[in-house]
């Protein structure tokens, strides 16, 4: 037990006794410096009432469903081929999609705020295919897809490392034998990798909405204040952190912290149930 | 788990692995011992070098000077003031015998810095002497127990040269707590060459109506737009709204985000945009961007409206403007009516958490590097701002014509719209009211053709809900 | 999610166990027409193995042009940065970024400010975890499994729930500004403890039973047989701990408050000014916030990829 003791001792402080003293916060005005006041719901009441909570909210429920859609998929996919023996030189690629994830991402922000200018490589890029360019961190509804696009570099390595080490429990004879059997890649990879990947695919999916709900040093690096063109870019914990910090309401920040709380637990397990989670296997 | 690439893996390799733990472990050690001589303390105990290097914004001591030393860590988010203030408390040692000033500043990002200040204020520890705060933050300092110090004597010793609606901004309930680097007089520069290209007549525009008309007419004879409107910054809307008599709050403490003052204007933004095809957003959407600045060098824009201290990006950042540039007073609303307003603004401040003993020395240095006749020149020579000291604009180095600028005395022309300025006043939802319009009024109005009334009501909604 | 659901999933996947487990979570998916044989054969090699290696190759290339992008910009002209940032090449290379950053901003602080912060908190996590694990995995006490199980769930808040409290906290505590305020609240890592745990279950049991017959105590068995067994889980730790704590941002920027106590990416966000931002310095200091991560990593690949992978799919 006295094993246990520093850890629970800095889990009880750091975490438990943090959480409860949120909670406790929710239910306070403290606003300018060394006034506080109980006021009941009202920090609750008001945040039904802050468009700029629901507008927040809305922003990030996209960019979280938007990196849903490109980080599970083409991860897998990549994991996949590289995994086959249709690849060579594999660990090298491997290597090439995982610097991303060592990256920090004030880095990652910098950079792309390079790339994503309008006379910057992503239009140019895009210019090959015919595409005009676009004012990506200019225009409210691209605030999103650009940081998506961030994401996909930043996250798309480290679950290719998940999806391969999930790719690589499934015993090779299934494969060989789904060979014999005249099965092509593409058949075995939809009946043989795609569901005996469930459990690992549900565990990214989790960890992606996780992510996905906290996105905020992203918008931070790319609009110096965090809301990007007509708030496109602002997300909950944006507007939580400026709040506490612009407008110093620390209880109101807190039940925006615990409101997006309960929005995080809510939608992964609703995620997990729609997976059969709960269903006895 | 076990992947199969790692069951295979050959005994040399698993040596190797073993030689990089204890590499690791060796790592690991070292950071112990680092780790532990680190007692909260800063890092510059460690390494000595570094740690001057890091010292490098404060004053070299004079060793000569016999009065007591006094040192002031100033914080600021603008590189130049630290310098101006630098340069201010050596001409301050110089003259004066009973203190030697030595400014340690120490320079951050604009949103780091004020929110550090707030961690610093709340907690009680680590706060800054002297203070820049800006002027859409300085609300958020003056609520709650004030933590700055009240400077109303610092003021009144010089009120009477002041232009009193530059102190306005910084005062609650009548007293003073921070003091501006500038007047920021909002201004119209115009580019000589596109105008003379369309054929039109840079004096003939008076009103707004006759500026709209001239950027018809660069729009049919050249290339280039009248002007460009920020739509991530509140600054173009904000110049227009306070020149015709509106802005933030009244000098009651009210919010007027949405007056019928700051409709009006921002509906003749709008029709600039929308109906007459005069202006548009610019490139990287603000006027401080590298994209922007590109542009308006190569005669892509007739004109920008943006307080006076704005002068020094066409010399800094736009060679090919020298000569052709000229200052102009805001087209008017109205015969007679403001004819300007100030834009932006930093009030240096001095925090409660001064040691007591260094409080006295502080103000008459404050005093002394912001507002006597010496200073506010060196304002203008130093930084490019526009002086708020109605004495110093019959200075030498303010009278002297500016090739750049049409070879025109332009501190000279400034000065007599002061009789004109609309005044301003902040209050403390300043902060929350500059991000609406910044984030949302000007992108939905200029991008997304929004009714002005109704986005500026939403706005003051949203502000005024803050605090319901 | 029950948290036991999870932890049951995660310790279906032990470190260092070779087993080759039955396939999970198939629900009889897989089409009658296969079955196992056992027997081996080559897949087609030939044009197709061309295209896909191609068509991989390409987009890992994808991949590491923002890397090509930040090294070209570093060693652009600073007024060159943004005008050129579309051209591939650069029109003039220097060096003078990388002059005016170690002149100009406390960088070589900074650099040492990670450093510290990066070790300090991956030794004092590695101690905590370890030693929390043995006991969850390997001695038994009362609530046992519930304070697990209460761990784990704990990682479903979301950090900035804790931004405020922990602030308020570092204040009373007067660990504000400081290295250890940085430290401390992170040493207790849910997922570290986790994985350690699930480590340690899959050390035969024997070894330490008999130790205990020997009569050692639980410090001898934890300093004598554990540590030394679970090395390979302490780095795979080590390197995800310092890699979090190299990368954040959020809370440093937080609690530190002094310019000689920033760590790198706290400094960089100060560069991105309000009204001139330093592309040239930001740029720069990017640089060399990446490239120790690199050079550890082309180092120690394999204990990368397969701790980062190991640790997230183990604590699923």
């Amino acid at each position: 037990m006295v094993f246990m003791l520093p850890f629970l001792v800095l889990f009880g402080v750091f975490r438990v006794y943090a959480v409860g003293y949120a909670i406790v916060l929710s239910f306070q005005d403290i606003e300018g410096i060394g006034v506080t006041e109980w006021t009941g719901f009202s920090n609750y009441r008001r945040l039904l009432s802050d468009s700029t909570f629901f507008t927040a909210l809305r922003n990030t429920a996209l960019y979280t469903a938007g990196t849903l859609l490109v980080l599970i998929p083409v991860p897998f996919i990549l994991a996949a081929v590289l995994q086959s023996k249709l690849v060579v030189r594999q660990s090298a690629l491997r290597s090439a999609f995982f610097l991303p994830v060592l990256t920090s991402l004030v880095v990652v922000g910098v950079v792309f705020s390079l790339l994503l200018t309008t006379n910057g490589l992503v239009n140019s890029f895009l210019g090959l295919f015919g595409v005009p360019a676009q004012g990506w961190l200019e225009t409210r509804s691209l605030a999103i897809p650009a940081m998506i696009i961030m994401a996909f570099w930043r996250w798309t390595g480290i679950n290719i490392i998940y999806f391969t080490t999930g790719l690589s429990n499934i015993p090779s004879e299934l494969y060989e034998s789904a060979s014999v059997d005249g099965a092509g890649p593409i058949r075995k990879f939809w009946h043989l990798s795609v569901p005996l990947s469930k459990p690992i695919i549900l565990f990214v999916t989790v960890l992606t909405i996780f992510g996905g709900f906290q996105l905020f040093v992203e918008p931070l690096i790319l609009w110096g204040t965090g809301g990007g063109p007509g708030q496109g870019g602002l997300s909950v914990v944006v507007h939580l952190y400026r709040t506490a910090f612009t407008s110093f309401q620390l209880g109101y920040a807190s039940a925006i912290g615990v409101v997006l709380a309960l929005i995080i637990m809510s939608v992964s397990l609703i995620t997990l149930k729609l997976f059969g989670f709960f269903k006895k296997e | 788990m076990t992947t199969r690439a790692r069951t295979r893996l050959p005994r040399s390799s698993r040596h190797r692995r073993r030689l990089k733990l204890l590499l690791l472990s060796i790592i690991a050690a070292g950071a112990t011992v680092l780790a532990a001589c680190d007692s909260g303390g800063s890092v510059s105990d460690l390494e000595g070098e570094e740690g001057e290097e890091n010292e490098e914004q404060a004053m070299e001591v004079d060793p000569e000077h016999e009065g007591e030393e006094v040192e002031l860590e100033f914080w600021t988010f603008v590189d130049a003031h630290a310098d101006f203030m630098m340069e201010r408390a050596e001409e301050f040692n110089a003259e004066n015998s009973d203190y030697n000033i030595v400014i340690n500043a120490s320079v951050a990002d604009y949103e780091d810095m004020h929110d550090r200040l707030l961690v610093a204020l709340q907690s009680g520890a680590g706060a800054p002497d002297v203070v820049d705060i800006e002027i859409g933050r300085f609300g958020t300092y003056l609520r709650g127990d004030v933590q700055l110090h009240p400077l109303t004597d610092v003021v009144d010793a010089h009120r009477d040269e002041l232009v009193e609606e530059r102190t306005a901004p910084y005062q609650l309930d009548g007293v003073d707590y921070g003091i501006d680097y500038h007047l920021g007089t909002w201004v119209m520069f115009y580019n000589n060459a596109v105008l003379e290209e369309a054929g039109v007549d840079v004096d003939e525009i008076v009103t707004w109506d006759d500026y709209i008309e001239a950027g018809q007419q660069v729009a049919e004879n050249t290339d280039a737009m009248m002007t460009s409107v920020e739509t991530t910054a509140p600054t173009s809307l904000l110049g227009l709204m306070k020149q015709n008599g509106g802005g933030i709050y009244d000098e009651n403490n009210e919010l007027i985000l949405d007056s019928p003052e700051n409709v009006e204007a921002v509906q003749l933004i709008s029709d600039m945009v929308h109906e007459h095809g005069i202006a548009e957003a610019p490139p990287g959407s603000e006027h401080h961007e590298t994209a922007y600045y590109e542009a308006f060098n190569n005669g892509e824009y007739a004109s920008v409206w943006m307080p006076q201290w704005y002068m020094i990006r066409f010399t800094e950042f736009m060679p090919d403007t020298e000569g052709d540039m000229l200052v102009r007073p805001m087209p008017e609303f109205e015969p007679g009516g403001f004819i300007s307003t100030m834009g932006g603004g930093t009030g240096t401040a001095i925090t409660t958490h001064i040691d007591e003993e260094k409080l006295d020395a502080a103000k008459e240095f404050l005093g002394f590097a912001k507002l006597t006749y010496d200073a506010q020149v060196a304002l203008w020579t130093d930084l490019g701002f526009d002086p708020f000291r109605n004495d110093v604009y019959d200075d030498p180095a303010l009278t002297e014509p500016d090739p750049w600028f049409g070879d025109e005395p332009v501190m000279t022309n400034l000065q007599e719209m002061f009789d004109r300025l609309a005044p301003e006043y902040t209050g403390p939802r300043y902060p929350e009211a500059i991000i609406q319009l910044a984030e949302n009024v000007a992108y939905e109005v200029i991008e997304e053709n929004a009714d002005p009334q109704q986005s500026l009501e939403r706005g003051a909604d949203q502000v005024r809900s803050v605090d319901e | 999610m029950t948290p036991e659901k999870k932890a049951q999933v995660g310790m279906a996947e032990r470190p260092e166990v070779q087993m080759s487990e039955p396939p999970r979570g198939g629900d009889g998916a897989w089409p009658a027409t296969l079955h196992p044989d056992g027997r081996r054969r080559r897949l087609n090699g030939g044009p197709k193995k061309v295209i896909a290696t191609a068509l991989v190759t390409l987009v890992a290339i994808l991949f590491i042009i923002p890397f090509y992008w930040l090294v070209i910009s570093a060693l652009r002209p600073s007024e060159r940065i943004f005008a050129d940032a579309g051209n591939f090449l650069p029109s003039a290379v220097t060096l003078d970024n990388f002059q005016n950053l170690f002149d100009q901003t406390p960088i070589v602080t900074w650099f040492m400010n990670s450093v510290i912060l990066a070790t300090g908190s991956t030794v004092g996590s590695m101690i905590v975890v370890t030693m929390a694990a043995y006991a969850l995995a390997k001695i038994k006490f009362p609530l046992r499994n519930t304070i697990f199980v209460g761990i784990l769930a704990s990682q479903m808040l979301p950090f900035h729930l804790l931004l405020i409290p922990l602030f308020l906290l570092m204040i009373d505590l007067s660990l504000i500004d400081t290295h250890l305020g940085v430290i401390v609240p992170m040493l207790a890592h849910p997922f570290g403890l986790f994985y350690m745990r699930q480590y340690m279950l899959g050390l035969p049991q024997e070894m330490f039973d008999a130790a205990r017959v020997d009569g050692a105590s639980e410090y001898r068995i934890f300093f004598g047989v554990v540590v030394p067994m679970v090395k390979p889980a302490m780095a795979t730790l080590a390197i995800i701990f310092s890699l979090e704590q190299w990368n954040d941002l959020l809370w440093p920027l937080i609690v530190m408050r002094s310019e000689e106590n920033f760590p790198l990416s706290v400094g960089i966000t100060t560069l991105v000014g309000l009204y001139r931002p330093r592309w040239d310095l930001v740029m720069t200091a990017a640089v060399l916030a990446v490239v120790p991560i690199m050079i550890l990593f082309f180092l120690l690949r394999k204990q990368f990829i397969n701790g980062l992978g190991q640790f997230g799919t183990g604590a699923k």
